[in-house]
């Protein structure tokens, strides 16, 4: 009797279990080299935010950059079945941490930090994840037949509000948006039936008053500022304000590295992170913003189109929601920089100083990789 | 099948049974999302490079209205013209770090303080002046530093190439180019249109008065002074100063002092210079006749106060020798007896007791005795109790000594258009006074000695009075003036200067009067300007003048022989 074999294996020609290079051969090359091509332009973004300097920022993003790297090695090499295994496991971790930020978490008047060991860790990022693993392990189990019943969504529904709920009152409206965005791909891509979805579009604007009276004043602000930019130009309005200036300023071609007066002036709030990209914008100028958006729009395509091609149900809908997860960040990012939404507070990928949300993105890359590399394999 | 059930079976769509195509399927969305998405970023992006940052200007731009006429002295020298300049302005919304762009703008803007232009960058508003006139080069120098938020804009500036030379008469503008003092104010209306004036001013003749009284008021420390030259036949007035002055391209800058138009908005009491008035109306009234003796030796009490003689007379003196000697006694018994009356119709016909005419907004009106008593009409006479401009004065004088019509004052070229003659003195009398206003400055016991100059034929008369302190009279602080007409015997231009408090020096033999303060600078005006002003010196003795200038004054000829003055 043969060994039992997994079925979709035994259709493909590659029955036997791929070598070392085979799997190598699968790893997207490409979307790798994006991301390390994203990251030294972060090291440079940095290191002219700092005035030409390696210190404060340049330097350590180098460094996270090498450890991202490594941990992304370390996570694609486990097959991406374990992973399914062990994203219960993840979101219950995430969801006690995110728990724990309320009594010892820091940060500027709220709470998003969690300090361990001299690192200062963002747990809202690698919640994200979590909650993308556990919806699409979750649908991994549920039977397509089953799909069209409202149940079934109930546990799905309970994944990605407990978490969204918390990060919301950390409070922190933009990375709460970005997880039940990247939940509600996932969920999208399941299957979920089109009615259901516009009823709950539906309820979302019913409910979007309620929601407005549970924000707090200074969310509250920065929409009614980006509503009316003119209204506050010194208070709230003034990042978007001085961000569209500069980002003006850089006209086609830029005024050369290091030399944004805006941004080296500090004109330019927070221009290690969340405005990386005004600073990027203001010294290389519009093609320089366009050539980075192009980067990001190839790797979010490149992530749609291997999830299209996933033949392992979990991996096909984590990448999925992966790829939203990036494409949530760079747009949410960029539309708050350019002054198309408020401002919420959202890192541009793998360029923003920042060691959570690098490797998180670093994290979901090995995820991404160990999906791809494994796929067919069907261990399962 | 229906399109509407073709509808309902989509949404209630049971996922495909293949997850995989589910999945294609529907990742066709979130990729179109992305795609409309990314879209939405490129067009802001370009859309922002496009985009003007600076505030919208809520202003008219002046430098496209009609640009303001200039104005010239009566040679044709520029007085006021229009240049192009730069204000320059911060928007304080987009200034985004007032501390750095205050340490930028801090050598640009002498004017200001650190503290000011801090406190002009960090105002609640899109608007905030830092200089509205800043010349081109400093303007490029602020572009240069790209301060983000400094802006500027061209606009006419109003330019006095003479800076201090007749600042007050030529006047300033406004921020807005609207006149708002002197000539700038008083012929805005024609400025505005476009229309160049021409002033009867000529800057020349302007800066040697200026500079003669200017003298006398640092030898006698005095505090300020005023001084006007006028044709006597038009009225026109050639040179109107007043000390001290200012640069007329800063005039916020000036001290209220400097800013003070003394010679027409200042009134004072002119004293003796009165007394060519008085003679005058004497000789015209038919009351008296030259020759005519008046009691100057007993004592004069009126209502309670007592009329004294600087130099107290032993003889009497005849009308024409009262004026000489400047008897207040004697010039007080005629007007007496010319009645107040008689008094005020003359002062009223030589414009004396009215609001001054002038093309500037900045006129004074006479301060004059009110109740017009027995003794306000006997002070008057010898010009006390009645407060009038240098204007005032010079018009009237030039009335009196030029044909004997009235003349009125102007500071345009070619001087007030008059629609008829009003004749307040004869020939006669005309002449008697250019005769004895001559001998004044002649005379051995004449005040004005200092203002004769040779061949000019210089006919003066001086003034002394008591400033005003507090309602009383001040013995120690004078107004000293000097009025002059020259050449006597057909005057062309009177003069007149004045200096404010000044102090008796020992060269002057501690004197501050009239005679040593006054005339020196009257004096000196006739011989430096009078070339410039087309007169001739001419021989006095000649036949052709001698007869003009003929006065019978026995006392004052015997005491010349007699005693050693």
């Amino acid at each position: 009797m043969p060994s039992p074999r997994p079925v979709n294996a035994m259709a493909h020609p590659l029955s036997a279990a791929p070598s070392v290079f085979q799997r190598l051969q699968r790893v997207p090359w490409l979307l790798l080299l994006i991301c390390l091509i994203l990251s030294g332009i972060g090291v440079g973004a940095l290191y002219s935010a700092a005035a030409g300097s390696w210190t404060p920022w340049a330097g350590q993003h180098l460094i996270r950059t090498g450890i991202g790297l490594l941990l992304m090695v370390m996570i694609a090499s486990v097959p991406i079945w374990y992973y399914r295994k062990i994203a219960p496991l993840g979101w219950v971790v995430a969801l006690l941490v995110l728990a724990s930020l309320e009594f010892i978490g820091s940060g500027k008047g709220v709470q998003r930090w969690l300090s361990i060991g001299g690192f200062n860790l963002q747990p809202s990022e690698p919640a994200k994840l979590a909650v993308i693993m556990l919806l699409a392990a979750y649908f991994h189990t549920i039977n397509p037949e089953l799909l069209r019943k409202i149940r079934v969504y109930i546990p799905a529904a309970i994944i990605a509000v407990i978490p969204f709920v918390q990060v919301l009152l950390q409070p922190d409206l933009g990375t709460s948006i970005m997880l039940l965005g990247s939940g509600a791909a996932v969920i999208f891509v399941a299957g979920m039936p089109v009615w259901m979805i516009l009823s709950i579009l539906g309820l979302a604007v019913l409910a979007a008053p309620v929601i407005w009276s549970f924000l707090y004043d200074y969310q509250k602000d920065r929409i009614l500022v980006f509503l009316n930019p003119g209204a506050d130009q010194l208070g709230a309005g003034y990042q978007i304000t001085q961000s569209k200036i500069a980002l003006g300023s850089g006209g086609i071609f830029g005024k050369g590295y290091l030399q944004g007066s805006q941004s080296r002036l500090n004109y330019l709030p927070e221009k290690q992170t969340d405005f990386v990209f005004t600073m990027i914008g203001e010294e290389f100028g519009y093609f320089g913003a366009l050539f980075i958006l192009g980067l990001y729009i190839i790797m979010v395509a490149l992530l749609f189109r291997l999830a299209l091609n996933l033949q392992y149900r979990f991996s096909r809908l984590m990448v999925s929601g992966i790829a939203t997860m990036m494409f949530l960040y760079v747009f949410v990012n960029v539309a708050m920089v350019t002054g198309m939404i408020p401002v919420v507070g959202a890192p541009l990928p793998m360029v923003s100083y920042g060691g959570t949300a690098l490797l998180t993105v670093f994290i979901a890359m090995g995820l991404v990789i160990s999906a791809v590399v494994y796929d067919q394999d069907g261990a399962d | 099948m229906s399109i509407w059930r073709k509808l309902g079976k989509k949404l209630i769509e049971v996922p495909d049974q293949d997850p995989r195509s589910t999945a294609r399927n529907r990742l066709a969305l979130p990729f179109m999302i992305g795609t409309g998405a990314f879209l939405m970023i490129g067009i802001q992006l370009v859309s922002l490079s496009l985009e003007d940052s600076r505030p919208r200007q809520r202003f008219a731009d002046t430098t496209t209205s009609i640009e303001r006429g200039k104005i010239y002295d009566r040679t044709g020298r520029i007085l006021a013209t229009t240049l192009p300049a730069f204000e320059l302005y911060a928007d304080p919304r987009t200034i985004m770090n007032p501390y750095e762009a205050t340490v930028q703008l801090s050598d640009l803007l002498p004017n200001l303080t650190e503290e000011q232009i801090f406190s002009q960058l960090t105002r609640n508003t899109r608007y905030a002046e830092l200089s509205w006139r800043v010349s081109p080069a400093t303007y490029a120098k602020a572009l240069e530093r790209g301060i983000v938020g400094v802006y500027g804009r061209e606009r006419a500036t109003r330019f006095y190439p003479q800076k201090y030379e007749a600042a007050h008469l030529i006047g300033t503008v406004n921020k807005d180019n609207k006149g708002l003092t002197g000539i700038e104010s008083g012929m805005n209306d024609a400025l505005a249109k476009g229309e160049d004036v021409h002033l009867s001013i000529d800057i020349a003749v302007q800066a040697i008065l200026r500079e003669e009284i200017e003298t006398q008021i640092s030898k006698f420390q005095a505090i300020g002074g005023a001084g006007l030259v006028m044709d006597v036949k038009t009225g026109e007035i050639i040179a109107l100063t007043s000390l001290p002055q200012y640069n007329a391209n800063y005039y916020s800058r000036a001290d209220k002092d400097a800013q003070f138009n003394r010679a027409t908005k200042g009134v004072y009491e002119m004293g003796s210079t009165f007394k060519i008035l008085n003679t005058a109306m004497a000789l015209e009234s038919g009351v008296f006749t030259a020759d005519d003796m008046v009691d100057v030796v007993s004592p004069l009490r009126v209502a309670g106060r007592t009329i004294n003689d600087y130099h107290p007379e032993k003889q009497p003196l005849n009308v024409a020798e009262v004026m000489v000697v400047s008897s207040n006694k004697g010039s007080a018994r005629i007007a007496d007896a010319l009645g107040a009356d008689v008094q005020q119709k003359y002062l009223s016909s030589l414009g004396l007791l009215n609001r001054l005419k002038l093309e500037i907004p900045e006129v004074a009106t006479p301060i004059i005795p009110a109740p017009w008593q027995r003794v306000s009409t006997m002070t008057v006479s010898y010009g006390h109790g009645i407060s009038v401009t240098l204007a005032h004065l010079a018009a009237a004088v030039s009335t009196t000594i030029g044909d004997g019509t009235r003349v009125h004052p102007s500071l345009i070229k070619g001087g007030v258009k008059k629609d008829y003659e009003e004749r307040v003195f004869s020939h006669e009398t005309v002449r008697q006074i250019r005769a004895i206003m001559r001998r004044v400055v002649t005379h051995k016991r004449g005040t004005g000695k200092f203002a004769n100059i040779e061949g000019y034929v210089v006919g003066g008369k001086t003034g002394t009075s008591e400033k005003i302190v507090d309602g009383r009279y001040d013995k120690k602080l004078n107004i000293t003036s000097f009025l002059a007409a020259f050449p006597a015997h057909d005057p062309k231009y009177v003069v007149v200067a004045m200096v404010d408090e000044p102090k008796g020096q020992k060269f002057s033999q501690y004197y501050a009067t009239g005679g040593w303060v006054a005339a020196p600078a009257v004096g000196g005006f006739i011989r430096r300007a009078a070339p410039l002003l087309n007169v001739a010196p001419v021989d006095e003795d000649s036949p052709k003048i001698r007869p003009f200038l003929e006065v019978n004054s026995p006392q004052l000829d015997a005491e010349v022989q007699n005693a050693s003055y």
